[in-house]
Protein backbone atom coordinates (compact mmCIF):
# COMPACT_ATOMS: atom_id res chain seq x y z
CA UNK A 1 0.00 0.00 0.00
CA UNK A 2 2.89 2.45 1.07
CA UNK A 3 4.43 2.17 -2.54
CA UNK A 4 1.54 2.49 -4.06
CA UNK A 5 0.49 5.93 -2.42
CA UNK A 6 4.30 7.16 -2.73
CA UNK A 7 3.74 5.80 -6.61
CA UNK A 8 0.22 8.41 -6.58
CA UNK A 9 1.81 11.24 -4.86
CA UNK A 10 4.84 10.92 -7.45
CA UNK A 11 2.58 12.01 -10.59
CA UNK A 12 2.60 15.20 -11.20
CA UNK A 13 -0.95 17.48 -10.90
CA UNK A 14 -2.52 19.58 -13.63
CA UNK A 15 -2.13 23.07 -12.02
CA UNK A 16 -4.90 25.86 -12.08
CA UNK A 17 -5.13 28.44 -14.38
CA UNK A 18 -2.70 31.71 -13.62
CA UNK A 19 -5.61 34.35 -13.63
CA UNK A 20 -7.26 32.24 -10.40
CA UNK A 21 -5.24 34.04 -7.81
CA UNK A 22 -6.30 36.97 -9.36
CA UNK A 23 -9.63 36.38 -9.25
CA UNK A 24 -9.76 34.77 -5.75
CA UNK A 25 -7.65 37.73 -3.85
CA UNK A 26 -9.47 40.55 -5.36
CA UNK A 27 -12.15 38.79 -3.78
CA UNK A 28 -11.17 40.30 -0.11
CA UNK A 29 -13.21 42.99 1.35
CA UNK A 30 -11.53 46.77 0.86
CA UNK A 31 -11.08 48.08 4.44
CA UNK A 32 -12.78 46.56 7.43
CA UNK A 33 -15.63 44.60 7.23
CA UNK A 34 -18.84 45.92 8.39
CA UNK A 35 -20.40 43.16 11.06
CA UNK A 36 -24.06 42.26 9.30
CA UNK A 37 -26.77 43.59 10.71
CA UNK A 38 -28.37 41.73 13.54
CA UNK A 39 -24.92 39.91 14.39
CA UNK A 40 -23.14 42.71 16.34
CA UNK A 41 -21.67 39.92 18.46
CA UNK A 42 -24.33 40.23 21.44
CA UNK A 43 -24.21 37.76 24.07
CA UNK A 44 -27.09 35.69 24.36
CA UNK A 45 -27.73 36.70 28.08
CA UNK A 46 -27.65 40.35 27.20
CA UNK A 47 -30.36 39.46 24.93
CA UNK A 48 -32.79 37.63 27.36
CA UNK A 49 -31.88 40.14 30.18
CA UNK A 50 -33.53 43.08 28.18
CA UNK A 51 -36.19 40.52 27.29
CA UNK A 52 -37.03 39.38 30.64
CA UNK A 53 -37.35 43.41 31.84
CA UNK A 54 -39.02 43.95 28.95
CA UNK A 55 -41.33 42.05 29.94
CA UNK A 56 -41.83 42.33 33.96
CA UNK A 57 -42.02 46.42 32.65
CA UNK A 58 -44.92 45.31 30.68
CA UNK A 59 -46.90 43.25 32.84
CA UNK A 60 -46.32 45.57 36.09
CA UNK A 61 -47.75 48.50 33.54
CA UNK A 62 -50.79 46.57 32.78
CA UNK A 63 -51.61 45.55 36.15
CA UNK A 64 -51.25 49.27 37.86
CA UNK A 65 -53.30 50.55 34.38
CA UNK A 66 -56.06 47.42 35.23
CA UNK A 67 -56.18 49.14 38.70
CA UNK A 68 -56.64 52.67 37.42
CA UNK A 69 -59.21 52.14 34.68
CA UNK A 70 -61.13 49.54 37.34
CA UNK A 71 -65.22 49.59 36.08
CA UNK A 72 -66.96 50.54 39.42
CA UNK A 73 -70.84 49.62 39.56
CA UNK A 74 -73.70 51.43 41.51
CA UNK A 75 -74.57 47.52 43.14
CA UNK A 76 -77.19 47.34 40.38
CA UNK A 77 -77.34 44.38 38.75
CA UNK A 78 -76.89 44.43 34.54
CA UNK A 79 -80.35 44.74 32.48
CA UNK A 80 -81.48 41.58 31.84
CA UNK A 81 -84.41 40.88 29.10
CA UNK A 82 -86.15 38.02 28.89
CA UNK A 83 -88.18 36.67 25.67
CA UNK A 84 -90.94 33.95 26.33
CA UNK A 85 -91.64 31.87 23.51
CA UNK A 86 -94.57 30.25 23.27
CA UNK A 87 -97.40 28.11 20.69
CA UNK A 88 -98.40 30.83 18.34
CA UNK A 89 -102.75 31.24 19.33
CA UNK A 90 -103.46 31.86 15.76
CA UNK A 91 -101.68 28.68 14.20
CA UNK A 92 -103.07 25.47 13.45
CA UNK A 93 -99.46 23.80 13.94
CA UNK A 94 -98.64 23.05 17.05
CA UNK A 95 -95.14 23.75 17.49
CA UNK A 96 -95.45 26.74 15.26
CA UNK A 97 -93.04 29.10 17.86
CA UNK A 98 -92.18 31.89 14.70
CA UNK A 99 -94.60 34.39 15.68
CA UNK A 100 -95.49 34.67 18.73
CA UNK A 101 -93.34 35.67 21.57
CA UNK A 102 -93.29 38.48 24.27
CA UNK A 103 -89.94 40.37 25.58
CA UNK A 104 -89.91 41.44 29.32
CA UNK A 105 -87.87 43.94 30.42
CA UNK A 106 -85.29 43.51 33.75
CA UNK A 107 -86.90 43.00 36.89
CA UNK A 108 -88.71 40.30 38.33
CA UNK A 109 -90.37 38.16 36.20
CA UNK A 110 -94.17 36.42 36.86
CA UNK A 111 -95.22 33.66 35.12
CA UNK A 112 -98.44 32.12 35.47
CA UNK A 113 -99.26 29.16 33.33
CA UNK A 114 -102.54 28.21 31.37
CA UNK A 115 -103.70 24.88 29.95
CA UNK A 116 -104.90 25.41 26.76
CA UNK A 117 -107.62 23.77 25.06
CA UNK A 118 -105.77 20.70 22.99
CA UNK A 119 -106.19 21.27 19.32
CA UNK A 120 -105.94 18.18 17.23
CA UNK B 1 -6.53 43.72 7.03
CA UNK B 2 -8.04 41.27 9.14
CA UNK B 3 -6.72 38.89 10.62
CA UNK B 4 -8.71 36.58 9.11
CA UNK B 5 -8.14 37.39 5.94
CA UNK B 6 -4.85 37.66 5.96
CA UNK B 7 -4.99 33.72 7.22
CA UNK B 8 -7.35 32.81 4.29
CA UNK B 9 -4.72 34.07 2.13
CA UNK B 10 -2.28 32.10 3.61
CA UNK B 11 -4.12 28.67 3.20
CA UNK B 12 -4.85 29.97 -0.66
CA UNK B 13 -1.45 30.67 -1.57
CA UNK B 14 -0.15 27.62 -0.02
CA UNK B 15 -2.94 25.11 -1.07
CA UNK B 16 -4.13 26.63 -4.12
CA UNK B 17 -2.46 23.45 -6.15
CA UNK B 18 -3.99 20.88 -3.18
CA UNK B 19 -7.46 22.76 -3.69
CA UNK B 20 -7.61 22.66 -6.78
CA UNK B 21 -7.05 19.10 -7.38
CA UNK B 22 -10.03 18.16 -5.30
CA UNK B 23 -12.40 20.49 -6.45
CA UNK B 24 -11.11 18.74 -9.99
CA UNK B 25 -11.89 14.98 -8.55
CA UNK B 26 -15.83 16.33 -7.87
CA UNK B 27 -16.26 18.49 -10.95
CA UNK B 28 -14.17 16.85 -14.01
CA UNK B 29 -13.91 20.41 -15.09
CA UNK B 30 -10.93 22.97 -14.79
CA UNK B 31 -13.22 25.77 -15.35
CA UNK B 32 -15.73 24.52 -12.96
CA UNK B 33 -13.09 22.92 -10.15
CA UNK B 34 -11.91 27.13 -10.57
CA UNK B 35 -15.33 28.67 -10.17
CA UNK B 36 -16.08 26.89 -7.22
CA UNK B 37 -12.57 27.84 -5.38
CA UNK B 38 -13.55 31.86 -6.32
CA UNK B 39 -16.92 30.96 -5.19
CA UNK B 40 -15.61 29.90 -2.08
CA UNK B 41 -13.26 32.16 -0.91
CA UNK B 42 -16.04 35.03 -1.69
CA UNK B 43 -18.03 33.61 0.76
CA UNK B 44 -15.13 32.97 3.18
CA UNK B 45 -13.76 36.83 3.26
CA UNK B 46 -17.23 37.61 4.31
CA UNK B 47 -16.92 35.71 7.40
CA UNK B 48 -17.08 37.35 10.62
CA UNK B 49 -15.26 34.68 12.92
CA UNK B 50 -12.43 32.82 12.31
CA UNK B 51 -13.49 29.16 12.06
CA UNK B 52 -11.58 26.62 14.95
CA UNK B 53 -10.11 24.47 12.66
CA UNK B 54 -9.69 27.13 9.30
CA UNK B 55 -7.39 24.44 6.63
CA UNK B 56 -10.29 22.29 6.78
CA UNK B 57 -13.37 24.86 6.83
CA UNK B 58 -11.74 26.16 3.49
CA UNK B 59 -11.56 22.75 1.96
CA UNK B 60 -15.09 21.93 2.84
CA UNK B 61 -16.00 25.50 1.36
CA UNK B 62 -14.47 24.40 -1.49
CA UNK B 63 -15.67 20.96 -1.63
CA UNK B 64 -19.43 22.40 -0.70
CA UNK B 65 -18.70 24.88 -4.22
CA UNK B 66 -17.67 22.03 -6.41
CA UNK B 67 -20.72 19.74 -5.75
CA UNK B 68 -22.99 22.67 -5.71
CA UNK B 69 -21.37 23.12 -9.29
CA UNK B 70 -21.96 20.11 -10.50
CA UNK B 71 -25.94 20.14 -9.03
CA UNK B 72 -25.98 22.83 -11.98
CA UNK B 73 -23.95 21.38 -14.80
CA UNK B 74 -23.57 17.48 -14.47
CA UNK B 75 -19.67 16.68 -15.42
CA UNK B 76 -19.64 16.53 -19.56
CA UNK B 77 -16.42 14.34 -19.17
CA UNK B 78 -16.22 10.92 -17.94
CA UNK B 79 -12.30 10.91 -17.77
CA UNK B 80 -9.91 12.46 -15.16
CA UNK B 81 -6.23 11.89 -16.67
CA UNK B 82 -5.35 15.33 -18.18
CA UNK B 83 -7.56 16.90 -15.31
CA UNK B 84 -6.08 15.66 -12.23
CA UNK B 85 -2.49 14.82 -13.69
CA UNK B 86 -0.28 17.19 -15.41
CA UNK B 87 0.26 15.79 -19.40
CA UNK B 88 2.92 17.98 -19.90
CA UNK B 89 6.03 16.24 -21.46
CA UNK B 90 9.05 17.45 -19.05
CA UNK B 91 12.30 15.59 -19.26
CA UNK B 92 11.49 13.07 -16.12
CA UNK B 93 7.95 12.30 -18.02
CA UNK B 94 9.07 8.35 -19.32
CA UNK B 95 6.66 6.50 -20.89
CA UNK B 96 6.30 4.21 -17.91
CA UNK B 97 5.15 7.52 -15.75
CA UNK B 98 2.67 8.86 -18.32
CA UNK B 99 1.06 5.42 -18.56
CA UNK B 100 0.71 5.32 -15.06
CA UNK B 101 -0.88 8.63 -14.82
CA UNK B 102 -3.81 7.38 -17.65
CA UNK B 103 -3.97 3.62 -15.74
CA UNK B 104 -4.04 5.75 -12.28
CA UNK B 105 -7.02 8.10 -13.54
CA UNK B 106 -8.94 5.22 -15.29
CA UNK B 107 -8.56 3.69 -11.60
CA UNK B 108 -10.04 6.40 -9.97
CA UNK B 109 -12.49 6.61 -12.16
CA UNK B 110 -13.66 3.17 -11.33
CA UNK B 111 -14.04 3.72 -7.26
CA UNK B 112 -16.89 4.98 -5.95
CA UNK B 113 -17.06 9.22 -5.31
CA UNK B 114 -16.71 8.77 -1.46
CA UNK B 115 -13.23 6.48 -2.15
CA UNK B 116 -11.84 8.53 -5.19
CA UNK B 117 -12.68 11.74 -3.24
CA UNK B 118 -11.11 10.17 0.25
CA UNK B 119 -7.88 9.38 -1.53
CA UNK B 120 -7.62 12.43 -3.80
CA UNK B 121 -7.72 14.80 -0.35
CA UNK B 122 -5.29 12.52 1.79
CA UNK B 123 -2.79 11.86 -0.90
CA UNK B 124 -3.24 14.67 -3.43
CA UNK B 125 -4.55 17.53 -0.67
CA UNK B 126 -2.07 16.56 1.68
CA UNK B 127 -5.16 16.34 4.33
CA UNK B 128 -4.62 13.79 7.31
CA UNK B 129 -7.66 11.39 8.29
CA UNK B 130 -8.53 13.72 10.88
CA UNK B 131 -8.73 16.52 8.65
CA UNK B 132 -10.67 14.72 6.20
CA UNK B 133 -13.28 13.87 9.06
CA UNK B 134 -13.81 17.51 9.18
CA UNK B 135 -14.03 18.57 5.93
CA UNK B 136 -16.68 15.24 5.17
CA UNK B 137 -18.58 15.44 8.75
CA UNK B 138 -18.00 11.96 8.49
CA UNK B 139 -16.89 9.47 11.18
CA UNK B 140 -12.88 8.46 11.43
CA UNK B 141 -13.71 4.73 10.77
CA UNK B 142 -15.87 5.63 7.70
CA UNK B 143 -13.06 7.69 6.36
CA UNK B 144 -10.29 5.00 6.78
CA UNK B 145 -12.64 2.41 5.46
CA UNK B 146 -13.24 4.70 2.21
CA UNK B 147 -9.58 5.29 1.96
CA UNK B 148 -8.06 1.58 2.83
CA UNK B 149 -11.15 0.14 0.46
CA UNK B 150 -10.45 2.42 -2.50
CA UNK B 151 -6.75 2.11 -1.95
CA UNK B 152 -6.84 -1.77 -2.04
CA UNK B 153 -9.14 -1.62 -5.59
CA UNK B 154 -6.95 1.14 -7.09
CA UNK B 155 -4.10 -1.40 -6.61
CA UNK B 156 -5.86 -4.53 -7.60
CA UNK B 157 -7.33 -2.24 -10.86
CA UNK B 158 -3.70 -1.05 -11.50
CA UNK B 159 -2.45 -4.58 -11.14
CA UNK B 160 -4.81 -6.14 -13.61
CA UNK B 161 -3.81 -3.93 -16.27
CA UNK B 162 0.18 -4.02 -15.93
Amino acid sequence: MKDLESKLRKLPLTAPSRDLDGRVLAQKPEGPMQPLPGRRGLPIWVTAAVALIMAIVGFGGGVLWRSEHRVVNGGHPPPVVVQVIYNSPNSRNPFDFTTASHFFPAGELEVTTRKLETRI
Amino acid sequence: MRTLDGALERIYLEYRQQLFTCAVAITRCPNRAEDAIQEAFYRLFRLNRKPKHLKAYVFRAVRNAAIDQVRRNPPLRDELNELIFDPGEGPRDTAAGKELKRRAAEALLTLSQDERETIVQHIYGNLTFREIVRVREAPLGTVVTWYRRGLKKLRNRLEERA
